[in-house]
């Protein structure tokens, strides 16, 4: 049998101590990666939440100079400080983009996940951490040339970050660069997702078999394989569209097309359908992948805090890998007003309405999770629960956009808008908060404040809603998306024109409510209580480690006996049992 | 700690992680030539007119081309099995082999752009050449690629062999996964662009 | 448009007493065909700046089929080494009842373009050089004018409005100040040219341009007409 030595000989194994840059930069260890990402996430979500402020201060006051920064924008972005349209459209695409691409998923899955789920599971790694060192840089590419694309000339992307063709086709460079930056976020996540996958078939400790799985790891291991399987279509589909705009081909363009009066001298013979359906059949699995990784830390937060074992483990997770698999089919249920025939449109609107009952059943089994609780009101705990009726709203806003008739009002209106920003805005970075505050005493060794903690979650609560509501009503009555005037031209809008100025004050509301989170995170990391392994007394393996766990995380290889959620075992000694302890014990 | 089955197999799973790994990779690449066959459909679909492959392609090239990576496919698995019989030399003139014919077929390739370039058949006369230049084109990257990598496991790579023969071996039929796989996507792309 | 400075000084600094002229009419070949008129129905405040129908700009005939908007150049035949200079009056373009006025624009590297939005309306000025930098400048209602210069000479390129869709105009840059862009009378006057033999173009915006070879002594006046013809279909 040949010898088992190791493929790359590993620092620690000969005590070498690393240096700055393989220590703390290019570094192969899922824990700094993990926090990398969740920096760079952070850092991201804070830059596209400032796109959504310069936005919202236009729609608020249209024409109006932008108070403070107007004159910095510079005359083409902002002549005489108010925001020119296409750099309002600029906004626009880049926020989405930003957003989704470089805030959440970085965070959710790059930060979160390789942080925890090799913890969770009792490996010392990830399989393959130098892949997923590369796969963390590559993202810092990614999102570099999309940043830097904000200072080509003609500006950033401006087809929305659905880069609709034909007109991406046609736009400024910007739009070049952002086709080259997605190439590099997605080669990011195809990298992240193998790397999360093998980990979780192959580096399980002993008797962690998949049903002792803390939900967190299902949610990762299924959101690796959207990303893996649906993320290539929309590579494709970015080096169509770059051949279009650089090597002059058709793929997206119709023939006959007329830009501005003239024909465009192309061979045409195109499809700017083709683009729609390559974007959303990853868009769509997009979305869940935004979602599941939530799920997931909303789950380990409410079962640690209920003290009870979550309700329908086995339902969680067959809803979970059921909600997967469906998320392939739905997609054209954003293309509903293309002309499709109803044949078509019947087929989507059913696999959209079938996926929602996965989606009901963990919210369900979650809020069951709570009955006959010993509910802890800390602060993770507070926005795992304020994620619970978030997501409810979110998701059932969506019922009448996942049916075809009702969707042909509401398409393209402010209704989607408010839809899907319910679903992520007080969903998605609720759950990731409540994440934030829960491992923030693994990752550093000390708590933050729960004061602070509670000044971040109320007012954020409040402005969530005070934004995201009216926009519902907004889109109800008509108004449509992408509007850089917020819909004045409109006579019909004029009843709910008002409720822009009430979105944009509570969206600076929002802006100065996370204020007390920023204080806290610092401040924690310099002076926070010093906490054990286990502050809050939970059942999963990463609370094994110390905190901060050392490079290979566990001084010798764990063996699981037990479920993920054994709290309140009748019988045992303390209100809950970890993982690793011996049944009988 | 140690991450474990880097060389050996996980018992439960029967799998070294690397060979997971391959196969996932395989997976996404499926999905992208895929997408790239889905647009070939539906531009096909959607034209008034779509010329013969035969009219414009140099069909006897790519048949030669055809052979010339099954061929290199199967120096592939000989190099494999050769480290299965611990002969390294062996091994190493497979593999530099299959490189030799990944770049034949890349030189042929050379051969048929540069005709059509030429002709002025660039990608942007018709959605037919846009789409046989995209498909061809990414297909050669990956073959570049497999090239690349054959050529680090047949030159440095395969010092490993003295400290970690079984890494070596694994990685080899990694690399010859992907090659296979590269060589699957041309038998779909021949028939597809030069026949149908 | 006509550059009565720029002659006077340019032969002024040739150092000769050289002023050549070369004038004449152009006029279009055939009936003329009946074009659409400008429809400005998705903007309303465009819509309600214009009384009457607009006539659309492509083809625009005086009395006798005598042809507007036709930008006549000197092609070739000016001496390599000469430079001459820019002019102080900037060239104007003005977004006038959602059109841009004039049509068809010549001006020189270095010269000021001043664009004026006398509409009290939103446009957008998207030029399309090849040569020069591309620029995409939003002009809100409150803002009334503002000024760009090209630095390098470029054949005609497209300026449009990416709020509607039926605004364009021609625009081209040129070393020199021999062009002269015609009015519906079809008539057009360069004048200042060193004695020489002289490529001459009239270029329109859909008519195959014709060229014409022109020698002209020194201080002579020569009339050369062109005769435009709609290109086969």
């Amino acid at each position: 049998m040949a010898e088992t030595l190791h493929a790359r000989p590993h620092a620690d194994a000969h005590h070498e101590e690393l240096s700055f840059w393989w220590k703390y930069v290019f570094s192969t260890d899922h824990k700094v990666i993990g926090v990398q990402y969740t920096v760079t996430g952070l850092v991201f979500l804070f830059f596209g939440f400032c796109l959504m402020m310069m936005m919202r201060w236009q729609l608020a006051y249209p024409g109006q100079a932008l108070p403070l920064i107007g004159g910095l924008l510079g005359e083409i972005r902002a002549p005489g400080g108010a925001i020119a349209p296409d750099f309002y459209n600029q906004l626009g695409a880049m926020h989405g983009t930003i957003m989704v691409f470089m805030g959440v998923v970085p965070l959710a899955v790059g930060g979160f996940g390789n942080f925890v789920l090799p913890l969770q599971i009792g490996a010392p790694d990830m399989a393959f951490p130098r892949l997923n060192m590369l796969s963390y840089w590559s993202l810092v590419v990614g999102g570099t040339v999309m940043l830097v694309s904000f200072f080509l000339p003609g500006g950033a992307a401006q087809s929305g970050w659905t880069s609709y063709a034909p007109l991406s086709d046609i736009a400024p460079m910007g739009q070049t660069a952002w086709l080259v930056g997605m190439v590099f976020l997605i080669t990011s996540s195809l990298l992240g997702s193998i790397n999360f996958i093998v980990t979780t078939i192959q580096l399980r400790a002993k008797g962690l078999t998949f049903m002792r799985l803390p939900f967190f790891c299902w949610a990762q291991f299924v959101t690796a394989f959207l990303l893996l399987l649906a993320f290539p279509p929309l590579e494709a589909a970015a080096v169509l569209q770059l051949m279009d705009r650089l090597a002059g081909t058709s793929f997206f363009l119709p023939t006959g097309l007329v830009v501005s009066g003239q024909v465009l001298e192309v061979s045409g013979g195109g499809s700017p359908l083709l683009w729609q359906h390559l974007f959303w059949f990853l868009a769509h699995p997009e979305v869940y992948v935004l979602i599941l990784p939530a799920m997931g830390i909303v789950a380990e937060v409410v079962a640690n805090n209920t003290r009870k074992p979550l309700w329908g483990y086995r339902s969680l997770v067959y809803s979970l890998i059921f909600l997967g698999f469906m998320s392939f089919v739905v997609w054209a249920h954003h293309m509903f007003l293309t002309g499709m025939g109803t044949t078509m449109a019947s087929f989507f609107q059913t696999t959209t309405m079938i996926i929602s009952i996965p989606s009901i059943v963990i919210l369900t089994a979650l809020i069951l999770s709570l009955w006959g609780g010993s509910i802890r009101f800390n602060t993770p705990m507070l926005f795992a629960l304020a994620f619970l009726p978030m997501f409810g709203i979110g998701g059932l806003t969506g019922l009448p956009l996942g049916l075809s008739t009702p969707d042909v009002y509401l398409h393209d209106t402010l209704y989607v808008i408010g839809h899907f920003h319910y679903v992520v805005a007080p969903g998605t970075i609720f759950a990731l908060f409540a994440g934030v505050y829960y491992w923030f005493p693994k990752v550093t060794g000390r708590r933050m404040n729960e004061t602070l903690g509670k000044l971040h979650f109320w007012p954020s609560l409040v402005f969530m809603n005070l934004i995201f509501m009216p926009m519902m009503i907004q889109g109800m009555a008509g108004v449509s998306r992408r509007l850089a005037d917020g819909g004045q031209t409109y006579d019909f809008t004029e009843p709910v024109l008002g409720l822009n100025k009430v979105m944009s004050h509570a969206a600076y509301g929002l802006a100065l409510a996370q204020i007390p989170f920023i204080i806290n995170f610092f401040r924690s990391i310099k002076s926070g209580e010093r906490v054990g392994a286990n502050p809050w007394d939970a059942t999963t393996l990463e609370w094994q480690a110390p905190s901060p766990p050392p490079h290979g995380n566990f001084s010798e290889p764990l063996v699981v006996h037990r479920g993920p959620y054994e709290y309140s075992v009748p019988g045992a000694q303390r209100d809950f049992c970890p993982q690793n302890q011996p049944v009988g014990a | 700690m140690e991450i474990p089955y880097t060389v050996e197999a996980r018992p439960d799973t029967g799998l070294t992680s690397g060979k997971i790994g391959i196969w996932l990779f395989l997976a996404s690449e499926v999905m992208l030539f895929g997408a790239l066959f889905a647009t070939y459909i539906m531009l096909r679909v959607g034209a008034p007119e779509w010329p013969v492959g035969a009219s414009i392609l140099n069909v006897p090239l790519a048949t030669l081309n055809t052979i010339v990576l099954i061929t290199s496919s199967v120096t592939m698995v000989m190099a494999w099995a050769s480290l299965m019989r611990r002969d390294l030399s062996k091994a190493r003139m497979f593999l530099w082999a299959t490189v030799a014919l990944g770049g034949a077929f890349m030189v042929i390739k050379a051969i048929e752009y540069n005709a059509k370039f030429e002709h002025h058949l660039y990608p942007s006369e018709s959605t037919f050449l846009a789409i046989y230049f995209t498909l061809t084109g990414l297909h050669a990257f990956h073959v570049l690629a497999g090239m690349v990598v054959n050529a680090y496991f047949a030159g440095p790579g395969s010092r490993q062999w003295h400290t970690n023969p079984q890494w070596l071996t694994n990685r080899v039929e990694h690399a010859g996964l992907f090659w296979h796989f590269v060589d699957l996507v041309w038998i779909f792309l021949f028939p597809v662009l030069y026949l149908l | 448009m006509r550059n009565w400075l720029t002659p006077v000084v340019a032969a002024l600094l040739a150092g000769a007493a050289s002023a050549a002229t070369i004038s004449g009419t152009i006029k279009f070949e055939g009936t003329a065909p009946a074009l659409k008129p400008v429809t400005m129905d998705a903007d309303p405040g465009c819509a309600r700046k214009h009384s009457s129908a607009v006539a659309n700009e492509m083809l625009v005939l005086g009395t006798g089929n005598t042809v507007g908007n036709i930008l006549v150049r000197v092609k070739s035949g000016l001496p390599a080494d000469r430079k001459y200079p820019t002019p102080a009056q900037p060239a104007v373009i003005d977004q006038n009842g959602c059109q841009y006025k004039p049509h068809v624009l010549g001006l020189q590297v270095g010269q000021k373009l001043k664009i004026k939005n006398s509409d009290g309306l939103l446009h957008n000025v998207h030029a399309l050089p090849k040569t020069n930098t591309e620029f995409n400048r939003a002009m809100p209602a409150t803002m009334a004018e503002f000024e760009h210069v090209f630095d390098k000479a470029e054949d005609v390129f497209r300026v449009k409005c990416d709020v509607h869709p039926w605004m364009g105009s021609f625009v081209a840059v040129l070393a020199h100040p021999f062009f002269f862009v015609t009015s519906p009378d079809g008539a057009f006057k360069i004048d200042g040219l060193p004695a020489g033999t002289y490529e001459l173009e009239a270029w329109h915006e859909r008519l195959p341009a014709k060229t014409v070879s022109v020698t002209v002594g020194a201080d002579e006046k020569k009339t050369v007409d062109f005769m435009l013809t709609a290109p086969a279909r």
